[in-house]
């Protein structure tokens, strides 16, 4: 007799038709075979063993560097549910177009069926999800992110209570790319990418766009945001939550090194990049992390921005898309002031400066986030953390200033549902256009927005004791054009 | 030079504002920190450079609330009320309209 599992994995098989499956059990020998594989396939290299072991660097097809939002969609029953935020189709019509794009896709390859758990093994704020790939990075990557193998399955046991979700390289061609979400049943199809977000279901597709769904149907939130701990003289720690939109610091902000820290003022991580929260027994919401490692990225990063992340990363850890140096270790542009000689670029030329820079602007570190030196105690308490401050923020050179605090819950879901960034202006003193992004929320949304303000408004009346909401900008300029907040001169704008 | 580390003191003023020992000025937009709320020891920002980070000028604040009127229009009618109801009292607070709250 069959588990729910067992038949959807040989339903997808049916239609992608794979010459084997093979169930990843998330142990050290099977990812060890999993990267050896990786490095027969040609676009993967190991790293150096000295200074980098246990490190490989993934070169992804060029037309294959980011994630796609006009190609991914909310496939809500109803085309309102959506919203005005979102990409739609019928979802009859994209399983359609998605069937055809399946049929057969799978082809010679083997089907990997990759269990894992969003969140601490043991925590009832946790949830379980199945991706079915036929792309090794993508296991290999999985690993890192989350809770994966045998420990999912454990906990899954003979259940149906786990989000399905399938993906295939496809032809990996931008014209046959497709992510879709069929949210009622809760349900992923993502075809002809390998990237990030697009091809690790477990990180946007579910921990936000199907979560989010999820939180307001079962009352609790799935949040775009970084989650840390700020360590008080008295050795008290008080966790705050916060979003930003891309490219605004999420991950150097949960990791910095505090100029406090001689006063007793340090700064612990829990997560860089999604919130699940849940109202706890003491009345505060408390926060879990749902990923087990951080996927940001590289260009920028060095010991001044991060030094956290930096050593964090030399091991165990998988570079897509950064440059290579003759040592084969990895490089990107803002990690040291020199550029080493006898590079290879992130498409594998000798690097040339009229080639453009040398790791691509979105390349990739994926690496466990229990290596970072400021990894919180608690990172993995499945109790979560419980929540004293939201805050929200983006890229303002004039209007707004460095901190303030809303009046009341109400008021700072106004605040965090108008929060928006400038794009950066070509002319030095010009100020871009404003981009709205609510909650950092926009391209993450599983539905209708305006119902999402609503769920915010609610569960405000259902947090005992709610955080308190600020909102921050370490980007104003002055009249000379220059940051004032002295943070902001010494990161490198991506 | 400044470390990259300052917005600790930023995360430090929020933290006594949840214990309630940190004060701060009320504006149209919320409470900002007093001139002196913010630690400055070892950091190179004067206190007219920390004036010019926590000032909040209406006349700026206005054209961002039309802005913002323009963007609720594409939620139509699932723009909760209270949202409409918050975005009416900020227009009021930035005209000088003092709002006696409910």
């Amino acid at each position: 007799m069959s588990t729910p599992l067992e038949q959807w994995v040989e339903s997808t098989a049916r239609i992608t038709r794979p010459a084997q499956i093979q169930w990843c059990d998330g142990s050290e020998g099977e990812a060890t075979r999993i990267e050896d594989q990786l490095i027969r396939e040609g676009r993967t290299f190991p790293l150096n063993d000295k200074t980098y072991p246990n490190c490989i660097l993934h070169r992804s097809d060029p037309s294959d560097v980011a994630r796609t939002e006009k190609v991914t969609y909310i496939c809500t029953r109803n085309r309102e549910d959506a919203g005005p935020t979102n990409n739609w189709i019928a979802p009859a019509e994209a399983k359609q177009t998605m069937g055809a794009l399946f049929d057969g896709s799978m082809k010679g390859r083997t089907m990997y069926v990759v269990p894992y758990i969003l969140g601490p093994a043991a925590s009832p704020q946790s949830r379980v999800g199945v991706e079915v790939t036929d792309s090794a990075y993508v296991v290999a990557s999985m690993r890192i992110m989350s809770r994966m193998g045998k420990v999912a399955l454990d906990r899954l046991g003979s259940s149906s209570d786990f989000v399905p979700g399938l993906h295939s390289l496809g032809d990996l061609s931008p014209e046959r790319r497709l992510i879709a979400h069929f949210q009622e049943e809760k349900l992923i199809w993502s075809i002809g990418s390998g990237y990030g977000g697009n091809a690790l279901l477990g990180k946007k597709c579910f921990a936000l766009r199907i979560a989010s769904w999820m939180a307001r149907e079962q009352g609790w939130m799935a949040e775009h945001m970084l989650i840390l701990g700020l360590e008080s003289p008295s050795g008290k720690v008080t966790y705050m939550a916060a979003a930003f939109p891309s490219a605004c610091g999420k991950t150097n902000l949960c990791m910095m090194v505090s100029a406090l820290e001689n006063e007793g003022y340090r700064v612990w991580t829990i997560g860089d990049d999604i919130a699940w929260m849940q109202v706890g027994s003491d009345g505060y919401l408390h926060a879990i992390n749902p990923e087990s490692g951080f996927f940001g990225v590289a260009p920028g990063t060095n010991e001044k921005t991060n030094s956290n992340v930096m050593a964090a990363v030399r091991k165990n850890s998988i570079f897509t898309n950064v440059a290579m140096t003759a040592q084969r270790e990895p490089w990107w542009e803002g990690m040291s002031e020199n550029v080493p000689s006898g590079m290879l670029d992130w498409q594998g030329r000798a690097w040339s400066p009229s080639n453009g820079p040398a790791a691509q602007p979105n390349s990739r570190y994926t690496v466990p986030a229990v290596q970072a030196p400021s990894i919180s105690p608690r990172w993995d308490d499945p109790a979560g953390v419980p929540i004293s401050a939201f805050i929200f923020g983006g890229r303002r050179a004039r209007l707004a200033p460095l901190v303030y605090e809303a009046m009341n819950w109400q008021h700072g879901v106004y605040v965090a549902a108008t929060m928006a960034s400038e794009t950066t202006a070509a002319i030095t003193g010009a100020v871009g256009v404003p981009r709205r992004d609510p909650m950092a929320m926009l391209p993450f949304c599983g539905y209708n927005m305006g119902d999402y303000f609503r769920h915010w408004l609610e569960m405000g009346k259902k947090i005992p004791h709610p955080p308190k909401i600020f909102h921050v900008n370490w980007f104003r300029k002055g009249a000379d054009g220059k940051f004032l907040w002295p943070d902001m001169a010494t990161t490198l704008a991506s | 030079m400044a470390r990259y580390g300052d917005n600790a003191r930023v995360l430090k003023w929020m933290l006594e504002r949840i214990e309630g020992k940190a004060a701060a000025t009320e504006t149209p937009i919320g409470a900002v920190p007093t001139a002196n709320a913010i630690t400055l020891d070892g950091i190179n920002v004067s206190r007219e450079t920390m004036n010019e980070l926590l000032r909040v000028e209406p006349a700026d604040w206005a054209k961002e609330h039309a802005d913002v009127g323009d963007f609720f229009k594409k939620f139509g009618d699932r723009l909760p009320e209270e949202i409409r109801e918050e975005h009416n009292r900020l227009g009021e607070r930035l005209q000088g309209i003092p709002v006696v709250r409910k």
